[in-house]
């Protein structure tokens, strides 16, 4: 399974990518959204996008709708890892195509729950 | 708070991996003392120290054993907690009730140690998003605890950030949550289908109604051995035939429970009260 | 006769203290991990912190959200999150890890103030805590974590404030 982290923060993207590591995840990543697509344009499509909403270049609400207008990238299961919180962003986000939302700050096991939620994550029986 | 010293996180560490699936290691001593010291405190041992030298006897009590466990190994309350249950519950169980009660058209759930509530509005979500026709029913979904103050909090419907991030699909956060500042607070139509009632399950139970469904999850372990089965059975009493009684993902692995019979659902067992 | 006064009511500019410290200590809890210890109320003194990052709120609300510390609290957290000795933090990672900071504060702030409003991308400094105007409506909290100082301000100029007119009849 492949997990591609957007964010503009490095300390973000390295807390980001030690929960999925640990979690059996191949991680990309990318700093802003045009980073990101350009990242999936070099052949690279993954199961997975944790992205963040404020980010210079392209931000993450118009990398939720480009992906989602792309019939090659509507497949990829979209997250938001974002301290916007409103619920008009949420709302925002979710109708824009983004398939989960988590606000910052979270906890690891948030965010385990929110990748088993979406059945990203083996079955623990 | 007491420090522990490397031999006595080896052994908590080796304890807790032959019973759980947990395994911690070096660098999460921080872990062993912030959880157990305040264990260590409710049974009434004088500090860390003295529940370790409990777990090292050579028959430890099993429910300071139990109670290890779940401190170290169980994250705390969450909404859908598990997730599986709540599956179960919207494939079969809740269906199988609607076409058993459609005449009476009554639908009673009852989380017994129900804490600050996420589960029973868990249950609640559920039902209002899937089951629109129960919007027509006699609905109860009824939540105890032993502690008044968990209850208060229970009955606000008020969460952090931090709780709401856990275990709640995004769409339904939307949906079933207003801002009140830095919390969220539960949707007024949703919170007037729950109640939350004291109760202590170790004591004289008060007259409860029959339910269909009950949820007993990750509270028996706080129980000696023969309490443990004296408040199954009355659980069982309280559950019409056919009903089911869900218990929490560890305690759904310990097989047999005396007076049921384990149905598997998808990913977790129910245990059927039969007709 | 008429008078512009500000439209909100004094303490209404900027979030509760309580508001606040509840929103840091949660951010410390949420990038170091639940058991950790949040920050506790210290209060530390007229000092001006060496490093700080800034985030700006703009809309419904304006206002300066400004996260500051010890340069040790600084490279404790850019080493707990980067995986590195606090000595082998960077400069650029230490801008990063207070950027990211004060961006989940001031997103998190920005929320419960009246919106919508916008969030600016983080700017740090690592040459000390830009001193926070006079004659604004401010709000100074001083905490601390493992015993290094901290101080976050949020602070809202007057002149962003919607106004309302008032006849004033003799």
């Amino acid at each position: 399974m492949k997990a591609l982290i957007i964010d503009d923060s490095r300390a973000m993207r390295m807390l980001l990518r030690r929960v999925v590591t640990g979690l059996g995840f191949e991680v990309l990543e990318a700093g802003n959204g045009q980073e990101a697509l350009d990242v999936i344009a070099a052949g690279e499509l993954p199961d997975v996008a944790l992205i963040d909403w404020n980010m210079p270049v392209m931000n993450g609400l118009e990398f939720v709708s480009a992906m989602r207008a792309n019939t090659e990238t509507r497949a990829v299961t979209l997250m938001m890892v974002t301290t916007e919180s409103e619920r008009t962003q949420i709302v925002r986000a979710l109708a824009a195509g983004a398939h989960e939302y988590l606000i910052k700050p979270f906890t690891e096991d948030a965010l385990v729950s929110k990748l088993e939620m979406l059945g990203l994550l083996p079955v623990v029986v | 708070m007491t420090t522990v010293s490397t031999d006595d996180f080896t052994f908590v560490a080796d304890f807790l991996r032959q019973r759980s699936a947990i395994s911690i290691g070096p660098g999460k001593e921080y872990l062993v003392e912030s959880r157990l010291t305040p264990l260590a405190r409710d049974i009434g041992l004088a500090d860390l120290n003295a529940l370790i030298g409990e777990l090292r006897r050579p028959f430890p009590d099993p429910s300071i054993r139990d109670r290890v466990v779940e401190a170290m190994t169980t994250n705390e309350t969450s909404f859908f907690r598990d997730q599986h249950p709540f599956e179960a519950m919207r494939t079969t169980l809740v269906p199988q009730v609607i076409e058993r009660n459609a005449g009476v058209r009554r639908l009673n759930i009852w989380s017994a140690a129900s804490s600050t509530g996420q589960e029973l509005y868990s249950i609640a979500m559920l039902l209002d998003s899937n089951f629109p026709e129960l919007q027509n029913w006699d609905v109860t979904l009824m939540g105890t605890d032993l502690s008044t103050d968990v209850l208060a909090r229970a009955r606000e419907g008020r969460f952090s950030a931090l709780e709401v991030n856990r275990g709640l699909p995004a769409p339904m956060m939307v949906r079933y949550f207003e801002r009140a500042g830095a919390e969220y607070v539960v949707d007024a139509n949703l919170r007037r289908w729950c109640t939350f009632k004291q109760m202590n399950l170790a004591e004289a139970w008060p007259v409860l109604p029959i339910f269909d469904i009950v949820f007993c999850r990750n509270v028996l372990i706080y129980f000696e051995i023969p309490v443990r089965q004296q408040i199954l059975d009355k659980v069982r009493r309280t559950l019409t035939p056919g009903g089911h009684l869900l218990l929490g993902a560890a305690e759904t692995t310990l097989g047999v429970v005396d007076g049921y019979s384990p149905v598997r659902i998808g990913n977790t067992v129910a245990y059927r009260v039969e007709a | 006769m008429t008078s512009t006064i500000p439209e909100v009511a004094p303490g209404d500019e900027v979030p509760d203290a309580a508001t606040l410290t509840q929103i840091v200590g949660d951010v410390f809890t949420g990038l170091l991990g639940t058991e950790v210890e949040p920050p506790f109320v210290a209060p530390h003194g007229e000092d001006i912190l060496p490093v700080s990052a800034t985030v700006s709120v703009s809309g419904g609300w304006t206002a300066q959200v400004v996260f500051a510390c010890s340069d040790s609290l600084a490279r404790r957290v850019a080493g707990d999150l980067l995986e590195l000795d606090p000595a082998a933090v960077s400069d650029d990672d230490m801008r990063d890890v207070l950027g990211e900071v004060a961006n989940v504060i001031g997103g998190n702030v920005k929320s419960i103030m009246p919106g919508p409003s916008a969030l600016s991308l983080p700017h740090a400094s690592l040459v000390g805590e830009p001193p926070c105007p006079l004659d604004v409506a401010s709000l100074q909290l001083e905490l601390a974590w493992h015993n290094e100082p901290m101080r976050i301000t949020v602070w809202s100029p007057p002149e962003t404030w919607p106004v309302r007119t008032v006849n004033e009849e003799n």
